[in-house]
């Protein structure tokens, strides 16, 4: 189907009246509310500005945005490989499936107390439970995918003389690619989280911390400025992701829309 | 004569024996983290008290109460923005939007209003589930076979008749997924709910035995959530296959 | 050079839940280098079988097959394949460019021989242009080219071909028949291909070898005795290309009895 400019206009502009009306909504709504927890949207969004547009954010949102990018890059990395390995030999999964079956199981924010054990409350703690916990989904899809290479592809490749090397970097895991990214998408939401939860749990810095501390001494617009600003974070990472991997997996998207 | 011993069996001791040797004379051995035998002791003392077992109710409380609102809310949600391609336009960003924003992020609003209560917790399982069934539901519903839904209009078929025979039943394996993936979220999010915002269950009692120091009780509640995690996996797979055992999973 | 292979007392039996499967039995046949063989036999006999040993994918349970005077221990040296689904054998997250070279990336060869090759190979096969494209952008005709186009890419010196032309609609699949000849004339590969259709393995090849029985064997080497340059309309109204073509049918039908020469 072929998208003219005014079509894709109008698609935008459909999508975009409930957001509108929600944020007219709130406004007008909370304009005179005296509800303490609902304060004005207007000064919200002044405190919002007042806050993240100064040295403030560099201080806040600079720790978690550098644990969460550590986390998840070491994640990314360990979960391929690891399961690439695993993935390429037969008894490998038999012994590990057990182990990784149960690590996943736990929800992955509970899993920070127990870095809290560990660790103390410092960086390592935070960056050892986003990890841990977003290694989980990346490690199972790499397994899936390295496992379920087509057979026709990796035999071509054999009669080929492909050697193992470039069997596995040209043949299995290209294949293996739209797997793998949705287990890095999952990753990715749960290293966000984990980033969050591991500062609500070990209070000290960065932009959970704040936003924590701020509900607790009742500084009720830092509070909503802290959940807009850590939501938006959370939608643009997912956005920016999207980005990557429609441009990565371009030829798997551009072979669905075909079939 | 006994067989091999279970590669499952094998790694599961391995790992169990490299965790109490690390902890009792390995490299963490000073570092006061509880060893095997102190957890499966704390454990022990969990398991048989009665304090547990009313975590554990309220943490499932809480998962059932969202969850079934949720999918209260969202099928019948899903299946109308499902049938209108101006709902679905207009709902998309919306929807995604939310979907896409992890719970986690609005817990310190959500205490401020509805406090550490199992209202909280339900309120954020609700709020997690929703979007992204009502998604699920709708591609289900939009996914309806192009040739059938065009033959039915040919023979004249109500628009009742097209929802009822072509749309719903192609909405039925999303639907599936989704309610799969939704019950496991909705434990997840009960639990989350009790550590970080206090709400009752389990996930609070970890918040308290981490705040006391009882780190025995708190290894040993997290390794109670992965059992728990596997045996709701398990049988929700279970309850689909048996349910729908047309859909191959 | 184009190579010879020969098939000494190949057996093949798989072992299922139901017990032991013998699919092949004491095949033997020699194919002399630069010929064109047809494999057919009756659906499920063991062809696909007998060429994944031939391709070495497959280790036979009994026999050997010998390349260049020495058994096979994996896929010989200077074979190239090309096989039935073409839309699984492509890499679709590859150019056709680089579906092609993926082969050559093995042989040390520079960089200008290299697109200097993929270009050849795709003007072979008439696809001059396509370099760019994925294969999925192209018709499954088209696709079966770049595959053979790939396969020519490595200069082989043993082709092999499973029914390569059964998923393409029939007026495709003349002209891909007709590019096989002319590959065959171009190159004088030896050339060995899987097919169920009798009228394309007799236009094609010089041997038809006709798999029957189960356990399956070689019940007969039809010698095709019609001569290039072949044509889709004379050589198929050769009443030589019928008395053959009937010939290999009742063959393959279990209906006559082999050596009953024509
Ligand atoms: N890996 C296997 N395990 C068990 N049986 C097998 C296996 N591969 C093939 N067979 C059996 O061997 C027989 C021959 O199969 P094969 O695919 O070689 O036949 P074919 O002649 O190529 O058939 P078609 O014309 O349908 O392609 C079949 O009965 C098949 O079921
Ligand atoms: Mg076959």
């Amino acid at each position: 189907m072929i998208m003219t400019w005014w079509r894709r206009i109008l698609i935008v502009l459909i999508g975009a009246w409930i957001p509108v009306t929600i944020i007219y909504a709130w406004w007008t709504l909370s304009a005179e509310s005296a509800n303490p927890y609902f304060p004005p949207l207007s000064l919200i969004l002044e405190r919002f500005t007042e806050l993240w547009f100064s040295q403030e954010f560099v201080v806040t949102v600079f720790p978690s945005l550098r644990n969460f990018i550590l986390g998840y890059a070491l994640a990314c990395l360990i979960g391929i490989v690891l399961g690439t390995l695993i993935g390429g030999s037969r008894t490998g999964i038999k012994y590990a499936e057990p182990i990784i079956d149960f690590v996943r199981s736990i929800p992955a924010v509970a899993t920070v107390p127990i870095f809290i054990v560990i660790f103390g409350l410092d960086i390592a703690m935070r960056v050892a439970s986003i990890t841990v916990a977003a290694t989980m989904p990346i490690l199972i899809a790499t397994i899936q995918g390295v496992r379920s290479a087509d057979v026709v592809q990796v035999e071509t490749a054999r009669v080929f003389h492909l050697s193992k090397s470039q069997q596995l970097w040209r043949v299995r895991l290209p294949g293996a690619l739209p797997l793998i990214f949705s287990g890095l998408q999952l990753g990715l939401q749960i290293a966000f989280i984990v980033t969050i939860a591991s500062e609500f749990l070990g209070s000290g810095f960065g932009i959970g911390s704040f936003t924590l501390i701020a509900t607790e001494s009742f500084l009720i617009l830092d509070a909503w400025t802290g959940v807009i600003l850590m939501g938006l974070l959370g939608y643009l990472i997912n956005v920016v992701f999207d980005i990557v991997e429609r441009f990565t997996l371009r030829w798997y998207y551009g072979q669905k829309k075909i079939v | 004569m006994l067989g091999p011993v279970p590669p499952a069996v094998v790694s599961v001791v391995a790992a169990l024996a490299l965790w109490q040797l690390a902890t009792s004379v390995g490299p963490l051995a000073n570092l006061s983290i509880p060893s095997v035998t102190e957890t499966a002791g704390a454990l022990v003392t969990e398991l048989t008290s009665a304090q547990f077992y009313i975590r554990l109710w309220e943490t499932i409380q809480m998962a059932v109460a969202g969850f079934v609102i949720a999918m209260g809310l969202a099928i019948p949600l899903g299946v109308l923005i499902g049938l209108s391609r101006f709902a679905w336009r207009s709902t998309k960003f919306t929807f995604d939007f939310f979907k896409v924003i992890p719970p986690i992020v609005i817990i310190p609003i959500v205490i401020l209003v509805l406090g550490p209560t199992m209202q909280m917790g339900i309120f954020l399982i609700v709020f997690t589930l929703v979007f992204a069934m009502s998604i699920q539901t709708g591609l289900g519903v939009r996914d309806a076979d192009a040739v059938l839904l065009e033959t039915m209009r040919c023979y004249g078929m109500s628009t009742w008749k097209q929802i009822r025979y072509a749309r719903l039943p192609s909405a039925g394996p999303y639907i599936a997924v989704g309610v799969r993936l939704s019950a496991s979220a909705a434990l997840v999010v009960s639990i989350v709910a009790g550590l970080i915002g206090g709400a009752p269950g389990l996930g609070k009692s970890i918040l308290l035995s981490q705040a006391s120091g009882d780190d025995p009780r708190t290894f040993a509640t997290v390794f109670v959530l992965g059992v728990i995690g596997i045996a709701v996996s398990r049988v929700v797979i279970w309850t689909q296959r048996k349910a729908i055992f047309w859909m191959p999973t | 050079m184009s190579i010879g292979i020969t098939i000494s007392d190949v057996s093949m039996s798989f072992e299922t839940p139901t017990g032991t499967k013998d699919v092949l039995r004491n095949v033997s046949y020699s194919v002399t280098p630069g010929l064109f063989v047809a494999i057919v036999g009756p659906s499920g006999v063991g062809k696909t079988t007998l060429l994944r040993i031939l391709t070495g994918l497959t280790k036979p349970t009994g026999g050997t097959v010998q390349v260049r005077g020495s058994a096979i221990e994996g896929p010989p040296d200077g074979l190239a394949v090309v096989l039935q689904d073409y839309t699984r054998s492509l890499m679709p997250w590859l150019t056709v460019e680089k579906n092609i070279s993926l082969p050559l990336r093995k042989k040390r060869i520079a960089k200008s021989e290299l697109s200097a090759r993929v270009r050849e190979s795709l003007a072979e096969v008439g696809l001059e242009g396509t370099e760019k494209s994925y294969p999925w952008q192209l018709s499954g005709g088209m696709q079966q080219r770049v595959a053979i186009a790939r396969a020519l890419a490595t200069r082989p010196d043993l082709l092999i071909m499973d029914e390569p032309f059964a998923s393409v609609d029939a007026q495709t699949r003349f002209d891909l028949e007709d590019l096989v000849l002319k590959v065959r004339k171009d190159f004088g590969i030896t050339t060995l291909m899987v097919t169920h259709d009798i009228d394309e393995a007799v236009y094609l090849s010089d041997e038809v070898v006709v798999l029957y029985g189960k356990p399956a064997g070689v019940r007969e080497v039809v010698s095709v005795d019609i001569n290039f340059p072949r044509s889709q309309i004379e050589t198929r109204n050769d009443p030589r290309f019928a008395e053959l073509r009937t010939h290999v049918y009742s063959l393959v039908r279990g209906l006559s009895e082999p050596t009953e020469v024509v």
